[in-house]
């Protein structure tokens, strides 16, 4: 029983150095990273392979050897961590920015772009996604209060102007919309809080 | 400060010389990651930790000084073998030749500051 909880906590040990080290070469383009992480996790498995599993201990000091993320991820021309530190600013100016002001927007996106705490992917969706949900919230709450005003229904009834859609579709573009505003920027908080709680 | 300073001025020596010293244990006939980082570890002070031998291999690859292939081997995963090419001996040979003279210029210097 206690060598079944050693050997898992010597694994542990592993995945969280091999997380770490993951999470140190972001900024270092996708194919090398792979290639770095591969290796050393090859290099901790063969070191491994003389050692008693069980052993934590053994493990720490192996680990000990490969030595500190940072410093892997330095040799990889990684970006220094002084770039992130604008970091946790760019969700919430993403969703406040155009609300308060434009420019607030822009620097959010500045940020997002300027890091390498996010994917490419990530930074693409988090900058064109939730302006078009920002538009779409828009339209369904004007619809929406249209058509809790009457004008759902024949055209005579509705004394307002413009655009008229049905109650439901009306509320179904403003959830959506809302959705599309917030999650992109909820993603790059979560993906920043797992980066550095994997650093920590 | 001091010692801070002694650190800094050694991380930058490395930089060039470290894959140098890679490239001169290749000579010897291909080896895989683990082999080069025990074998350079042994000797201190030429990598900084073990696992700061990958990012320079990734170089020394992608500068096409060395290639990789992979191998079998009779306990665990295949391993990845690194291997000199004709452009990574071109480049020791070169290296060599111009780090006898730095280092003797620097010997002399060094020892005319000390008898002093």
């Amino acid at each position: 029983m206690t060598s079944r909880q050693a050997v898992s906590q010597a694994d542990k040990l592993v995945q969280r150095y091999l997380a770490q080290l993951d999470a140190a070469l972001q900024g270092v383009d996708a194919s090398r990273r792979e290639e770095i992480l591969a290796e050393v996790h090859g290099h901790i498995d063969e070191g491994r392979t003389g050692l008693d599993p069980d052993d934590a201990a053994s493990v720490r000091t192996l680990l000990d050897r490969v030595g500190d993320p940072a410093a892997i991820a330095a040799e990889a021309g990684a970006p220094p961590p002084g770039s992130r530190r604008w970091d946790m600013w760019a969700p919430w100016l993403i969703i406040f920015g155009p609300v308060a002001s434009g420019l607030g927007w822009i620097a959010g996106v500045l940020i997002l772009w300027t890091s390498p705490t996010w994917s490419r992917r990530d930074k693409l969706i988090a900058t064109l996604v939730p302006p078009v949900g920002l538009v779409a919230l828009f339209f369904g709450l004007v619809t929406t209060l249209r058509a809790a005003a009457g004008c759902s229904g024949p055209a005579a009834t509705c004394t307002a102007k413009g655009l008229t859609l049905p109650l439901g579709v009306a509320i179904l573009l403003l959830v959506v919309g809302l959705a599309a505003h917030l999650l992109p920027p909820i993603h790059l908080m979560r993906t920043r809080r797992r980066q550095l709680s994997a650093l920590a | 400060m001091e010692p801070g300073e002694d650190v800094n001025w050694l991380a930058q020596v490395r930089r060039g010389v470290a894959e140098h010293c890679v490239l001169a244990l290749l000579t010897k006939g291909e080896r895989y990651g683990f082999e080069l980082a025990r074998e350079l570890g042994a000797r201190g002070q030429i990598i900084a930790s073990e696992g700061t031998l990958y990012p320079l291999l990734a170089r020394l690859r992608r500068n096409g000084l060395v290639e990789t292939s992979w191998r079998e081997s009779n306990a665990g995963p295949p391993r990845r073998y690194y291997h000199l090419t004709r452009d990574g001996e071109l480049a020791l040979a070169s290296f060599t030749k111009q780090w006898r003279v730095f280092r003797d210029a620097v010997d002399e210097i060094l020892d005319e500051g000390i008898q002093e």
